[in-house]
């Protein structure tokens, strides 16, 4: 029995009900999402990374339909069976437990992931006293990651005063390196400056002790040498907090640094996923391929920069057979435009979905 | 935030300074003066024979002998210590006693009209939002629309017309004639809200369905925010987050236009007054112009600038109340 798993993702199917059609963005995804590990998800825009992992708190539009036939199973401590969430409402309670609960969320953009008319502080003290109760003990008080469920027996379920949650909010904010933290917590997200906007963000997501972090491009909106800093901060959190990451990210270069292992997506589906060395070493598929040969490195230099030739289909006119035929180098006429493509394990842990490594 | 309110206090105390002074020229403008009016007034048809020296009395008497920049602070001197806003000429009493009633049915009507507005553009703009193309989110885009193609006045007559035929309420001033001089008691308070009720529709009618529209714009615009989604990821109960994030913006444009609607409703007030038989300032702005009875209508201007402005102020205010960008860059 695998103890170290969170979250199972079986054939998850979304659709969006859209004025030009039924389209299926997510089609197929299945991944496991593991304590302390970190899984990076990479993929060009529009390949369903934000819509597959968003699916895991239910956080879609209105317009979308996660598949009945798909199964996002929940292993939560303690309970003998996992909760398979996908026939829950999104309004459930149990999900809304979930969402900050069990799992927390960062964005691409960390100005507009806080709203401007309310302090740093005021946002992570509403996140704290939605999730966590009071403390019985001053023990309980730094109880860890997963085990909010023993906390609030003890504490008789009784919410946490808004006094008790702004220390753990300056707590937090200290953690993830913001100096001045009892300053801080009562400033508007407009007078902090980026990098620190999305660590605030980091410490809003994690204020509660989810036990899975989902991390959408955390860093795509932030220069290089901030990017480094929060990759770094994100690092040192998972090491000291145990938590997981669901990591997206357009950038190889960025998911070499973070992911244990990496799941590449193309077109709704997941082509290619295993360990990240051995995926980064060893690509099989064209696509993953493509894609580590547009990270710009120093002995390649002198030439241009190569990224995947083609465009991407729209989501209303998904190829058939291999989704990556219309732009793949190797396609074997006759087969990849007609079938698609079973997953191989190649070695163990590799899986890829293509006609070359049947 | 106090620099930010000392700030507008001193915004709004200059504006009135300046508005004083403009009132004060136009109530200088009309040919000859008031001593001139009175002495006409006064002995015309009687026979007696009014000498220059007669009016240069009258003009000692009231004063009028003095500079101009005397007079004005004289004037404003009056309004500010005494709140007396001098002699009405055509009445031949206190201009207090002219204005009286009349200023209380127009803050009535104003402030019934706002409440209306808002109570019923607010709570309805950001359900339809919310429920985007649902049949409340339709019907209420047919009905703005019909808000705003129905003139004011037509709406009234249609209103009166209803009102004293279905429900038999007599229409114009503020209370019918039993509760006229009665003490207050729920009873008056109750007919005072049946009299208010009219022009009240009729004078929000069109500002509603202009402040549907807004509302329901920027509640559409908010609700598509990511805070609004990170809000969301970390758990908050749907109604709550809602009325913490995407509502408390959607109500900015409301507050920031409140003076224009108090600016609005006064021009529109006379009209409507007129046409329900109500005895309101703007009516009589218009009487004090046509009798050149300066002094009243000097008290009028200068109490509808005076709410005007004041509204301006409290909608500052509020505004900076609700998005603290506001006051830290003030
Ligand atoms: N609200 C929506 N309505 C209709 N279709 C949508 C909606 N949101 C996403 N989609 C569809 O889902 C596809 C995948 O979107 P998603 O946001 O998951 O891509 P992504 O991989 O996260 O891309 P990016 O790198 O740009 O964030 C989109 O191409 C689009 O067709
Ligand atoms: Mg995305």
């Amino acid at each position: 029995m695998d103890n170290d798993l969170l979250i199972d993702v079986k054939n998850l199917r979304v659709s969006f009900h859209t004025d030009e059609g039924f389209i299926t963005p997510v089609d197929g995804v299945n991944y496991q999402v593991r304590r302390g590990k970190t899984l990076g998800i990479v993929g060009e825009s529009g390949s369903g990374k934000s819509v597959s992992t968003r699916a895991l708190t239910k956080l879609l539009p209105k317009n979308a339909v996660i598949e009945p036939t798909s199964q996002i199973l929940f292993y939560q401590n303690g309970a003998a069976q996992p909760l398979n969430i996908t026939p829950l409402s999104p309004n459930s309670k149990e999900i809304r437990a979930i969402r900050g609960g069990q799992v927390g969320m960062i964005f691409q953009e960390p100005m507009a992931s806080f709203s401007p008319v309310y302090t740093v502080g005021n946002q992570i003290i509403e996140a704290v006293r939605q999730h966590r109760h009071a403390a019985a003990s001053p023990l309980a008080a730094t109880a860890t990651i997963g085990s909010q469920i023993d906390e609030s027996i003890r504490a008789g379920n009784k919410k946490m005063s808004k006094l008790e949650a702004r220390d753990v909010a300056v707590d937090m904010l200290e953690r993830v390196g913001i100096g001045n933290a009892g300053l801080r917590v009562n400033q508007y997200p407009h007078e902090l400056s980026g990098g620190m906007r999305q660590r605030a963000m980091i410490a809003v997501a994690l204020s509660t002790h989810p036990s899975v972090l989902i991390a959408d491009e955390p860093t795509t909106a932030l220069d290089v040498t901030i990017q480094a800093q929060i990759l770094e901060l994100m690092r040192e959190l998972q090491a000291e907090l145990g938590m997981a990451i669901i990591f997206i990210t357009h950038d190889m270069g960025v998911i070499a640094q973070i992911a244990d292992e990496v799941a590449v997506m193309y077109l709704g589906a997941i082509v290619e996923r295993g360990p990240t060395r051995e995926l980064i070493e060893d690509a099989r598929h064209p696509y993953t391929r493509g894609l580590l040969a547009a990270i710009p490195s120093l002995d390649r230099l002198d030439t241009r920069l190569s990224s995947v030739p083609g465009d991407i289909p729209s989501p209303l006119e998904r190829p058939a057979g291999c989704l990556f035929h219309t732009r793949c180098p190797h396609r074997i006429d006759g087969t990849c435009e007609r079938f698609a493509p079973e997953r191989t394990e190649v070695v163990p842990n590799h899986f890829v979905r293509c006609h070359l490594y049947r | 935030m106090l620099r930010f309110l000392v700030h507008r206090f001193i915004g709004l105390a200059v504006t009135m300074f300046f508005v004083s002074i403009m009132v004060f020229v136009i109530m200088e403008l009309p040919p000859g003066d008031y001593a001139d009016r009175y002495a006409f007034r006064k002995f015309s048809g009687t026979g007696v024979n009014v000498t220059e020296g007669d009016i240069e009395n009258i003009r000692i008497q009231f004063g009028l002998d003095k500079p101009a920049w005397q007079r004005y602070f004289q004037w404003v001197g009056g309004i500010v210590t005494r709140f007396d806003f001098g002699q009405s000429f055509a009445f031949e009493t206190s201009v207090n006693n002219v204005i009286g009633k009349r200023l209380w049915m127009t803050l009535a009507i104003l402030y019934s009209t706002l409440v209306l507005t808002y109570l019923l553009a607010i709570p309805i703009a950001i359900y339809a939002a919310i429920h985007r193309r649902s049949a409340v989110d339709y019907s209420l885009t047919v009905l703005s629309y019909l808000g705003l193609a129905l003139p004011n006045f037509l709406l009234a007559l249609i209103l009166l017309y209803i009102s004293v035929t279905l429900f038999g309420t007599s229409i114009g001033g503020l209370f019918s004639p039993e509760y006229e001089k009665a003490g207050w008691s729920v009873g008056k308070a109750l007919d005072l809200l049946q009299h208010l009720i009219v022009p009240a529709i009729v004078l929000a009618w069109s500002a509603t369905a202009l402040q549907l529209q807004t509302v329901r714009a920027t509640m559409l615009d908010e609700l598509n925010k990511l805070s609004v989604t990170a809000a969301r990821a970390r758990g908050i109960p749907e109604w709550k987050l809602l009325l913490k994030y995407p509502a408390r913006l959607a109500v900015n444009p409301v507050v920031s236009t409140i003076g224009f609607d108090v600016n609005r409703i006064f021009s529109e007030l006379p009209i409507v007054a007129l046409v329900l038989g109500l005895p309101e300032l703007g009516e009589l702005l218009i009487q004090s112009y046509l009798d050149l009875d300066m002094y009243v209508a000097g008290a009028v201007l200068l109490m509808l600038t005076f709410f005007i402005v004041v509204m301006n102020f409290i909608s500052d205010i509020a505004l900076a109340a609700l998005d603290p960008r506001i006051s830290l860059e003030g």
